[in-house]
């Protein structure tokens, strides 16, 4: 090293930060040049006399005030995280909020057996009746079977008279059909009512009305339903139009009207359940990606899981963008629309390949789900 | 002096503030504690000579615990607790000094903010004390904000250059100037002020780490 140089480091060999080789070179160089040496001097002789200057000893005051204000937050964290838990204890409530037609399928799965009519109970149907048989890899977490209310709540009477015969693989929401049927009807009608009091832009209406039926989720009032809950189909109701249009839209990008246009042709092209379109989210999965989409956050990280919520797609894109080389059919749900997707990634190794849930639009109905490798 | 055979504990036997941290994050209220315990008095210490007004420090030093209390959920420990919680004080420190032009509000020199200083001294040398303090205090006070910062956080924070660095947001070498410049302030204020590197009494405490 050059006299520059070693003099460069005198400081850092004062504080010692010096790797020990390094340090004994620039030692010995300031024991043999005068310059180098005063300068070394001085510096150490200055850390010297200030080091004569304590701490000041903070305030023991606040000391308390903190560790109160730890023990809160600590508080405040808890049931934050006993909220999922909730949600899982009363899926009625979770699938209400959100979901229609939960199905998921492995993206190498084959693709169905096409049926007549795509209906949402005999999806949901089908994958109430098989989910004891979900293999663990798919299932995930250990899952109590919802009640009867979760498997028809979201449904509508009409369409389930309408494709009643095409719903082969659905005996548990048909033999549930009569018997909610009329809280159904009741259900239907306010959230028609509703969603068409949404649908602003005229152009689009037909098409957002027709998929709105499909997909509308009764917020059936049942009595365990929390505040939140309450809240939520509150908001879902009074929320203006305009904003909620606005909402719907910032997710998108240009070309709405023919997602709405998709929406509709695939309503009916749709096939029907097949056996390998299984339920294995929860009701918390679905909670969270309404919530975050909701929100429309991107990019979130909670408890060691990033959320994206991604631009909308068709299968046929997300499927080139994430299975490249795959043909697996879209789920029936699905059809030719575009959705949203929201990708859910645990951080953790163990966590698994992640969960992709499709949601419909900006009013943030999950179509369908797929679970990562 | 080790708790016991399994908690892992740095060389002087103690726990270290990421792990304290750890076990805060996953409810654990006293490890907290400690953390406070162990920073409070170099945050308040480096905060009130930074911002020479003994209120705004207090008040800083709370936030800045606060802000550590708020953030605990989200910490990854990608840099040190120390660093971290430096940098956070730090930049509660010059957000509101942007707010309320950074200014001194006594001259550098005036008797009273030295004596002020000097109101807690150390048991043992509260003699001399009485006589040194108020000079190296008011040194110190002379210094240009971002050069006393830098000598701040490497003296008594105790803080790398390379760690100054990330918590004020300026290249290394830069850190590193400033700090030559603040030793070079120093002893030519300490001159001023009649004090030599020969001080008697400055030998037995050492601020290397």
């Amino acid at each position: 090293m050059t006299h520059e140089e070693l003099r460069e480091r005198l400081l850092e060999l004062a504080y010692g930060e010096l790797a020990p080789g390094e340090a004994r070179e620039v030692e010995a160089h300031a024991a043999s040049c005068e310059a180098c040496r005063a300068e070394l001097g001085a510096i150490r002789g200055t850390r010297h006399v200030m080091s004569a200057l304590p701490a000041e000893p903070a305030p023991a005051r606040g000391e308390r005030i903190l560790v109160a204000a730890a023990r809160e937050a600590v508080r405040a964290r808890e049931p934050r995280r006993a909220w999922p838990r909730w949600l899982w204890a009363a899926p009625v409530v979770a699938a209400s909020l959100v979901v229609v037609v939960a199905v998921s399928l492995r993206v190498d799965a084959p693709p169905p057996p096409s049926a007549a009519h795509e209906d949402p109970n005999a999806l949901r149907g089908e994958a109430l009746a098989k989910a004891p048989e979900s293999p663990p890899a798919a299932g995930a977490e250990a899952r109590s079977p919802a009640p009867p209310e979760v498997a028809s709540a979201p449904a509508e009477p009409r369409e389930r008279a309408d494709t009643a015969g095409g719903a082969k693989g659905a005996p548990v929401a048909r033999e549930e059909a009569p018997r909610l049927a009329q809280r159904k009807a009741e259900a239907e009608a306010r959230d028609r009512s509703s969603l068409r009091r949404h649908a602003a832009p005229p152009e689009e209406a037909p098409a957002e009305d027709l998929a709105a039926e499909r997909f509308a989720s009764a917020p059936a009032p049942a009595p365990s339903v929390r505040a939140e809950a309450e809240a939520e189909a509150k908001r879902a109701e009074e929320a203006p139009a305009p904003a909620r249009r606005a909402k719907a839209l910032a997710l998108a990008r240009p070309g709405t009207a023919d997602q709405d246009h998709d929406a509709a042709s695939g309503a009916g092209a749709g096939a029907g359940a097949g056996p390998h379109l299984r339920e294995v989210i929860t009701p918390r999965d679905r909670a969270l990606a309404a919530a975050r989409a909701r929100a429309g956050a991107i990019g979130f990280s909670m408890a060691g899981t990033t959320v994206e919520v991604g631009a909308p797609l068709t299968w046929a894109e997300w499927r080139a963008q994430h299975a490249p080389g795959s043909d697996a059919a879209p789920p029936d749900a699905l059809g030719a629309r575009r959705f949203w997707p929201v990708v859910f990634l645990p951080s953790r190794p163990e966590g698994g390949g992640g969960l992709t849930v499709f949601v419909e639009d900006g009013t943030f109905r999950a179509l369908a789900e797929v679970r990562g490798k | 002096v080790r708790f016991n055979g399994e908690r892992p504990a740095e060389a002087d036997g103690l726990e270290s503030d990421e792990r304290l941290m750890l076990r805060f994050q996953a409810g654990d209220v006293p490890a907290f504690e400690e953390l406070v315990r162990r920073h409070r008095t170099p945050i308040f210490s480096f905060l009130l000579r930074l911002t020479g007004d003994r209120g705004r420090a207090e008040d800083l030093c709370q936030d800045a615990f606060l802000r550590v209390v708020k953030a605990a959920g989200a910490w990854e420990p990608r840099a040190t607790f120390r660093t971290w919680v430096f940098a956070v004080a730090r930049n509660l420190a010059f957000d509101e000094a942007r707010r309320q032009a950074f200014r001194r509000t006594e001259p550098l020199d005036d008797p009273a903010r030295a004596g002020e200083a000097s109101e807690a001294p150390g048991p043992d040398r509260a003699a001399e004390g009485a006589l040194l303090r108020p000079k190296l205090e008011a040194a110190l006070a002379s210094l240009p904000d971002e050069q006393r910062e830098v000598f701040l956080l490497r003296e008594h924070a105790g803080l790398k250059f390379a760690e100054i660095a990330e918590v004020t947001g300026t290249a290394e070498n830069t850190v590193k100037s400033r700090m030559r410049y603040a030793l070079e302030a120093l002893r030519a204020k300490l001159e001023a002020l009649g004090i030599g590197p020969d001080v008697a009494g400055a030998g037995e405490r050492s601020a290397s780490r």
